[in-house]
């Protein structure tokens, strides 16, 4: 099953110049039908990429754009930069409506919650800062201080928030039951996510590994080898299925591996020149990765019928 | 919709603003927001702003300076008539818009337009004439009035020259015609009331400087109420100094002083002349002052007085002495006093007896026997310093002593033998319970500094060992990481209180019982 997945996700369908200088962060929206680019040019793209088409261009970060994450009904957008500001956009119109002025330093990164009524950013100042989007308040309505060195990912389900941190730690903050679950990897974390039932954490560390985490008690429960980071943040993913993790690389490719069984699959090769291989995003509805490296975003996987009558290439 | 080449373009064109500059650049605040002349100091709407700079920084015309004009006569060139005038003196900046003397294009006088009451009007009056006269004219025309004359009584020429000059109308001396007598003339026309625009910028109740000056007398205070109490001058102090003395304005010689010598003696001569004018008058009975004493300027305010109360008709007044409870008691008192505490000196029994109770058959509460110890607790030297559980309750410390040394006996349900049969059985096993606590937090001073200090004996040549206490709780669970003994090494879980707008826009309930409500994020 996790081979044929594979195999589905190994053809590259399109290939997108982003012409964006560096290509941070690549997501997908709510609904899978469009990406967002956010490049080192200080800009936010948003495309069609079944159809290959520029949507639109936001401009309007001092420095590079950061990451970007859409809100749940696509009407808005978040970014964040390394010139220390959050602004939510109007994906239709263009202009920036809000300006978030709060952060130290770079914001890393940074999520909508479930209704996207809440900001949530993490920044290299050690500090996750959330910021209410339906008042007129400007400050952070709460700050989250516990860890002691840059928030390097962030994740946000329905009643819990789960940030990844250099400090080597990753925590999870359950609003239900008011704690504040704290796991020592030991290691720096680039990325964390939950895998789709919410039972597992997949984090991914400096030492070139991908690691299983359970939430109930905390254990190991695999570990992935095989790619390599170097000193660069990479991003993991449970594929679609949920039953493969992907996990980028600094040379050039994006591994795939069996959750279970912890075995190489395959890699999905973005350039032969090793690059690393920063971003990637699983489409929420189908059976697509989205991957960025270097100036351009390669999409995998299957496309929708209708798509591949349209596409030219 | 032309085309663009009828339009002509007046001003310079703004320059494109690329986008990274638009967002580059920040506001600035109105305070900042100044504006500034040419050499760039700070304008102040053309305000004079202090010192006559004159362009160049008290030079004028250049940076060299102001070079006067050299005299140069030869007998050839005899030289001219120099005519000097002010406008030599200044520079560009004088003859700004903002300077003294600014150049300005003017019409002259002859092609100033009309104003109102001015030639011009009348003439615009003449354009429109009325087609036939009115019927008033008529009449007048009739009873021997032509236009130009004025209406009224015919009068003689004394009389019109007279009312001339109270008119105040300005009229050349002539020579009085030697009229017959009896020649009456009609009396001048009143002349139209004509209203002379404001051709100047001046205030209202304006006056220059036209007030005479004198150095003796102190300068009359041109005060209008009116004004507010503006003060300064718009000559020599500039806008952004503040207030300076007045120096260019009149000057009296009451600031100055005619003798020499110093404050204090004058103010001792100002006092004697005072005493000696109050002698002068009390010698002559003027002032009922005392010696050595003056009058005073203001006069005392009265004290008011207020009346005493109105005693009623019938008043008999009763004095008695006030009682202390320091001073014997009569018998009587004493007596009284015994009889009504009695009912608080009966016991329960007596109580019960007067009340009218049946007596009730109870067996008394069967006692546990207590246990005995079978030996004497000595309470053991208790280093116990700052650490003082029970220092209000010199028993209980006494019995935590006892405690402790029951503890190193380990016999400590032996506790229940030391506690006073008064405690009830929750209390005794509370207090157990708090002996317990007490031990565990306070280990005597021996113990912890044991912790700290290592003997050289057991140190084998690293310096882990010390710092192993000290970074417990931090590094195991990185150590068991890296030993990938994940679980309970690594976990921690510690409460954590969201706000209550996060809550609510999770919607998701408030954990810990709405502890958010009175929350402070940092």
């Amino acid at each position: 099953m996790a081979a044929e997945i594979v195999e589905a996700l190994s053809s590259c369908i399109r290939t997108i110049d982003c012409k964006q200088g560096a290509v941070r962060a690549v997501r997908f929206n709510a609904d899978g039908s469009y990406c967002l680019t956010c490049g080192s040019d200080r800009k936010i793209k948003l495309w069609n990429p079944n159809k290959n088409l520029l949507l639109k261009t936001y401009p309007g970060h001092g420095k590079e754009a950061m990451d970007v994450a859409g809100s749940c009904d696509s009407a808005k957008l978040v970014s964040c930069g390394a010139d220390k500001m959050v602004i939510i956009w109007d994906v239709a119109t263009g202009q920036s409506l809000r300006r978030y002025r709060g952060h130290a330093t770079v914001v890393s990164c940074v999520r909508f919650n479930e209704d996207s009524s809440v900001v949530i950013s993490g920044s290299h100042d050690n500090s996750v800062r959330i910021w209410d989007t339906r008042s007129n308040i400007y400050d952070p309505i709460q700050i989250l201080n516990d860890a002691k060195d840059s928030i390097t990912s962030i994740q946000v389900t329905e009643n819990k928030i789960l940030t990844g941190s250099v400090d080597g730690k990753i925590r999870e903050y359950d609003l239900r039951a008011g704690q504040l679950t704290t796991d020592t990897l030991g290691e720096a974390t680039t990325s964390v996510t939950y895998t789709r039932d919410g039972q597992c954490v997949l984090a991914s560390c400096a030492d070139a590994s991908v690691r299983l985490i359970d939430t109930t008690a905390g254990e190991l429960l695999n570990e992935f080898r095989g790619h390599t980071t170097k000193d660069y943040c990479v991003e993991t993913a449970t594929g679609p299925g949920d039953s493969t993790i992907l996990c980028g690389s600094s040379d050039g490719c994006v591994w795939i591996w069996e959750l279970v069984t912890g075995n190489v699959l395959g890699k999905l090769t973005h350039s032969s020149l090793p690059t690393v291989v920063p971003s990637l995003s699983i489409n929420p509805s189908a059976n697509q990765v989205l991957t960025a490296s270097e100036g351009c975003i390669k999409l995998w996987g299957e496309m929708s019928p209708e798509d591949i009558l349209i596409c030219d290439d | 919709m032309g085309t663009t080449e009828a339009y002509t373009f007046y001003g310079t064109q703004l320059e494109e603003l690329t986008e990274d500059e638009l967002w580059a650049k920040k506001p600035v605040p109105v305070e900042e927001q100044v504006a500034t002349d040419k050499q760039g100091r700070r304008r102040f709407h053309g305000a004079f702003t202090g010192g006559f700079s004159a362009g160049y920084f008290n030079t004028v015309g250049s940076e060299e300076g102001w070079t006067p004009a050299t005299f140069r006569s030869t007998r050839a060139e005899k030289e001219a008539k120099r005519q000097q005038r002010p406008e030599d003196f200044m520079d560009d900046e004088d003859q700004e818009v903002f300077g003294i003397a600014p150049k300005v294009l003017r019409a002259r006088q002859e092609y100033k337009k009309a104003t109102i009451g001015g030639h011009g009007a009348t003439s615009l009056e003449g354009l429109l004439r009325p087609v036939r006269d009115t019927v008033g004219v008529l009449l007048l025309r009739r009873m021997g009035w032509r236009p130009g004359q004025g209406v009224g009584p015919r009068q003689t020429a004394a009389e019109k020259r007279r009312r001339r000059q109270v008119a105040g109308r300005a009229e050349e001396e002539e020579e009085p015609e030697d009229d017959l007598e009896g020649v009456t003339f009609a009396p001048d026309d009143l002349t139209a009331l004509t209203v002379a625009p404001k051709t100047n910028t001046y205030g209202m109740g304006y006056v220059g400087l036209a007030t005479p000056f004198s150095l003796f007398e102190p300068p009359k205070p041109v005060m209008n109420a009116a004004v507010g109490g503006v003060r300064g001058q718009a000559f020599g102090v500039g806008a952004f100094e503040r207030e300076d003395d007045d120096i260019y304005a009149a000057d009296d010689m009451s600031r100055y002083d005619f003798f020499l010598e110093s404050s204090n003696e004058s103010r001792k001569r100002r006092n004697d002349e005072k005493r000696a004018e109050f002698e002068k008058k009390r010698r002559h009975g003027e002032s009922k002052c005392l010696e050595n004493f003056a009058e005073a300027k203001e006069k005392m305010a009265t004290a008011t007085f207020y009346p005493p109360p109105q005693v009623p008709k019938h008043f008999v007044p009763k004095h008695g002495v006030r009682q202390t409870r320091f001073s014997e008691q009569k018998p009587q008192v004493a007596q009284k006093l015994a009889e009504r505490r009695g009912r608080h000196d009966l016991s329960a029994e007596q109580r019960g007896v007067l009340v009218g109770e049946v007596e009730r058959k109870t067996e008394s509460l069967v006692r546990k026997p207590v246990p005995v110890l079978d030996f004497e607790v000595v309470p053991a030297e208790l280093q116990l310093g700052q650490f003082n559980p029970f220092s209000n309750n010199p028993e209980k410390l006494k019995r935590y002593q006892q405690y402790l040394t029951l503890k190193k006996m380990k016999q400590t349900d032996k506790l229940v033998c030391l506690q006073p049969p008064e405690l009830t059985e929750w209390e005794k096993s509370r207090e157990l319970n708090e002996f317990e606590q007490a031990a565990e937090l306070f280990r005597p001073l021996a113990a912890q500094i044991s912790d700290r200090f290592v003997s050289a004996s057991t140190l084998v040549g690293s310096d882990e060992t010390p710092t192993q206490t000290e970074q417990s709780p931090v590094e195991e669970s990185v150590k068991a990481a890296k030993l990938k003994m994940f679980g309970k090494m690594t976990r921690d879980i510690a409460p954590w209180q969201p706000c209550a707008l996060l809550c609510k826009r999770f919607n998701v309930p408030e954990p810990n019982s709405g502890a958010g409500r009175h929350f402070e994020f940092d």
